[in-house]
């Protein structure tokens, strides 16, 4: 060791060296710093919560330290007031207008919020379903008694033209094929802007992009001849699904070169409600309320001394007609908007009135006067107990059949097509609502029904019949169309009378029922068929749940041949050659790669294309062209037990197969590898109907294999493999119709 | 869950030759560490140390380092750190200092020693300055000698400074 001690030293070096050590060591021996900031090492009497952010709150001597430190992360500047006063629903509102940019609220977002699971679809932010389990329950409350949901997500737009032009713009971009009720907007029973229309309109032609749509035509007076209005200017109101709003907006700009047509949105859009079940003409009836007493007292009276004097004759409508004084239009149309609203308590359910008719009526704000609950059977007894005269209760009883095929324009004539009440009633709210809970604090019983109170103040509100199902009425209701402001006050009214409020979730088990396609969820020929609550909430969550469960205990989907068992590839089946054989092949080698994330890959890719739907009513009038690829829609009954879920495989059976079941003999069929049955389409929606007993679904079929099996499909059966097993139900389907 | 516990060794280099190592990097010294542990334990103590081997610290003009390891491998590497010869073909000494179970204590080590080497180095330079007062006061004897014969007659006593 003594070798290696140095025999000369530098002393310059030797100190310099030194003393740079010491400082060193000294200076980073007085600061106690590991990973810690620099508020950490301040003893604990005298740290402080607010320390990050609020430089107040560090002692003066190190504020020019952690200042910089602050430079490189800066805390946010939030000019908030205290935690209580954020959170009251005035300054939720004001919130939500600087985080309305992506997702939207509806007027009633937040009472849905507090009762029920919101998701983030189509740009909104929707109730997707109840807090309480109502999947079953739903059913049982469309049969019997009502049920509500909210629809003013739905786009409202507005075409100003002749008539002629508008007929001629919208023929060319209407669908032809869009099923058996095909009716253009040109038809006489929409012209007089008594009834709404329903069609589809081709948004793509090349890519094949179909949508639905509702129409609303402006009013004309009964009386008046429809061809003098070909060259007058007319109004169109127009609602879209708002997955496709920007598809039209770019078609009709595209074609309106010319400025042929003025095509715009509506400003300051009303709401829409539909109420759905039997007692939704009780619900409305409690809630719309408009003083139809005070207008009808003369008449009162002089019916009263008629009955005196007449008291058997019997007096015919002509009489009355004759009798009544020079009165002004309005006047006239008020008489009979009340009348019809009189007779509608005779019927029972909304099915029975015609398809799509319209009632505009102008209504007290149900914010002045509490709501009873309606009652189921409460309409007829209603009817008979109270003080009607004999006369008037043969009138609303002639007058309740009458409607039920004739339908006649002036109750459809309101306010709501003016923009400037629209506009006054906007700007109007805050002081009516004021106004109403001041005085009902001065009250002794307040919100009892005065009419007297705000004669003036009355809200144009439009009804519209909506149909069911055709054998039974069931899922048939009203939608109500409001001005915007006033949502709030007739949802929670409505609900107060006894509708119960629904999420999307069961609107579309609902329509399921009716046998009716729910868009977007159901409909390929568009692109929102993967932005639909089905995609982005349902099978996401089960891929998730498939993917964290063990491989021993969950559902091995590449056994049984399936290769997206999240969501419906249609892609593939078209992609899929016409030997069968080799079909089967091509399943199993790409169910090596059976992942859920391949899956995913291949429909992100392909979330714009769209496929060709077409409508078909016998198997006869198929026609033969086997070039196009298109599906057909179906509906499924299974036969024997078992309910058909969603994303089951479609098979067509072999004759053996087919003709033991039509002779009701058992069919245990089960899957293997080696299996013949040719892949034939998926099913979108599926589930147990509580309406029919049986497993219920809507699929569809590619038409090549329709077109080839064509003996095999006369007895209509097709075999349904669920994505959990490999069992065979035996089924029967229907081409559907809308 | 038991914490993991280090030991960190405070060490001097030694040259023997006064060539100023400035390349030798926290790197080098680790190399040479890993095999010297190799040779003189064998694999199963390098496998033992694993990641816990780490050189934090050193210093190329004074030569002070520290090393951190495991708790229960810590005699291994002391051993193994004496035992070390030459580094980048130049032959050394390692001698450690000091063994703590933290950086900080292995930092206040550091500074006692470099104080009592200052103190020896102010000792040498306080010898120095007292030689050159004593030549100093010698050269003065020399010329006040001169000075002393007052007495002598017609002599200039006074001072010359104006000469000088």
């Amino acid at each position: 060791m003594s070798e290696y001690n140095p025999t000369l030293v530098s002393l310059n070096d030797f100190l310099n060296s030194r003393t740079k050590e010491l400082k060193k060591l000294r200076s980073e021996l007085n600061t106690r710093r590991g990973n810690c900031q620099l508020t950490q090492t301040l003893p604990k009497h005298l740290r402080r919560r607010t320390m990050s952010h609020d430089i107040h709150r560090v002692p003066y001597r190190m504020r020019k330290h952690i200042e910089k430190e602050m430079g490189k992360n800066p805390p946010r500047k939030s000019k908030l007031k205290s935690r209580q006063s954020r959170r009251k629903p005035n300054n939720m509102l004001k919130e939500y207008e600087r985080r309305s940019k992506k997702h939207v609220w509806l007027e009633t977002h937040i009472w849905h919020a507090k009762r029920m699971h919101m998701h983030r679809l189509f740009g909104y932010k929707l109730a997707y379903r109840t807090n309480e389990k109502l999947l079953r329950g739903c059913y049982k409350l469309a049969a019997r008694s009502s049920v509500i949901y909210d629809e003013s997500y739905y786009q409202c737009y507005e075409c100003v033209a002749k008539q002629q032009n508008l007929i001629t713009f919208f023929s060319k971009l209407i669908d032809n094929q869009s099923g058996i009720n095909f009716k253009t907007i040109g038809n006489r029973l929409f012209l007089r802007g008594n009834r709404q229309g329903s069609s589809r309109i081709i948004l793509d032609r090349e890519k094949k992009v179909v949508c639905p749509f509702r129409f609303i035509w402006d009013y004309i007076p009964f009386d008046s001849n429809i061809e003098e209005y070909k060259n007058k200017t007319r109004k169109i109101w127009i609602w879209i699904h708002p997955a496709c709003r920007t598809l039209l907006v770019d078609l009709i700009n595209s074609l309106n070169t010319k400025n042929y047509i003025s095509f715009h949105e509506l400003e300051n859009q009303p709401c829409r409600f539909s109420i759905i079940g039997p007692s939704s003409i009780n619900v409305l009836q409690k809630v719309l309320w408009f003083d139809f007493e005070k207008d009808n007292e003369k008449e009162k009276e002089k019916e009263k001394e008629k009955e005196i004097i007449k008291d058997n004759a019997m007096e015919t409508e002509t009489e009355t007609e004759t009798e009544t004084e020079t009165e002004t239009e309005e006047d006239s149309a008020l008489k009979k908007r009340t009348m019809v609203w009189k007779s509608l308590k005779k019927i029972n359910k909304p099915a029975s009135l015609l398809e799509g008719c319209i009632l505009s009526l102008d209504v007290i704000n149900p914010k002045e006067f509490t709501v009873k609950r309606a009652r189921e059977r409460e309409q007829e007894f209603q009817f008979h107990q109270k003080n009607l005269t004999r006369i008037e209760k043969d009138k609303y009883e002639k007058l309740s059949k009458k409607i039920q095929y004739k339908w006649s324009s002036e109750f459809s004539k309101s306010k709501l097509w003016d923009k400037q009440t629209r506009k006054k009633l906007l700007n109007g709210i805050e002081r009516t609502n004021k106004k109403i809970d001041e005085e009902a604090s001065k009250k002794l019983f307040p919100n009892v029904r005065s009419s007297k109170a705000y004669p003036n103040q009355k809200i144009p509100v439009l009804i519209v019949q909506t149909a069911g199902s055709k054998t039974l009425g069931f899922g048939s209701g009203f939608d109500v169309i409001i001005p915007k402001g006033y949502a709030k006050q007739f949802w929670v009214a409505l609900v107060h009378s006894g509708a119960v409020p629904i999420g999307m979730r069961e609107r579309h088990r609902i329509e399921t029922e009716t046998g009716r396609r729910f868009f977007p969820d159901d409909f390929i020929e568009a692109p929102s068929f993967y932005q639909s609550a089905t995609k982005l909430i349902v099978s996401e969550k089960e891929s998730q749940k498939w993917e964290k469960t063990h491989k021993g205990k969950r559902v091995n989907y590449k056994k049984f041949g399936i290769n997206s068992p999240f969501f419906p590839d249609f892609s593939s089946l078209l992609k899929s050659s016409t030997n069968h054989n080799n079909d089967n092949d091509k399943d199993t080698d790409n169910s090596n790669n059976n992942n859920s994330k391949n899956t995913n890959q291949i429909q992100t890719t392909q979330y714009t294309n769209t496929f060709n739907v077409e409508f078909v009513e016998n198997i006869n009038s198929l026609k033969t062209n086997i070039d196009s690829e298109s599906f057909i829609p179906i509906t499924i009954t299974a036969i024997q037990k078992g309910s058909l879920k969603r994303n089951a495989h479609l098979y067509f059976p072999t004759k053996d197969e087919s003709n033991k079941i039509t002779k009701k003999l058992k069919f245990n069929q089960k899957w293997s590898k080696n299996d013949n049955h040719c892949l034939v389409g998926f099913i979108t929606t599926g589930m147990f109907s509580l309406a029919r007993g049986c497993g219920f679904a809507i699929g569809f079929i590619r038409k090549k294999d329709l077109i080839k099996n064509q003996n095999a499909c006369k007895n209509s059966i097709v075999l349904v493999r669920n994505t959990n097993g490999a069992i065979f139900y035996p089924a029967k389907f229907e081409f559907c119709k809308n | 869950m038991v914490r993991v516990k280090f030991r960190y060794l405070l060490g001097h280099v030694r040259w023997q030759t006064t060539t100023k190592m400035n390349s030798l990097d926290i790197s080098g010294i680790y190399h040479y560490l890993k095999n010297s542990v190799k040779l003189n334990f064998g694999e199963y103590a390098i496998c033992r140390l694993g990641w816990t081997l780490n050189v934090k610290q050193y210093n190329p003009l004074t030569g002070l380092f520290i090393v951190r390891c495991s708790r229960s491998q810590m005699r291994q590497v002391w051993l193994s750190l004496t035992l070390l010869d030459e580094i980048n073909s130049q032959k050394c000494a390692i001698s450690i200092i000091h063994s703590a179970g933290t950086i900080r204590s292995c930092n206040l080590q550091a500074i006692k020693h470099t104080n009592s080497s200052l103190l020896v180095a102010k000792s040498l330079i306080q010898i120095k300055n007292e030689k050159e007062k004593y030549q100093k006061k010698k050269n003065k004897k020399k010329k006040n000698k001169k000075k002393k014969n007052k007495y002598l007659p017609n002599t200039q006593v006074k001072k010359n400074k104006s000469k000088k």
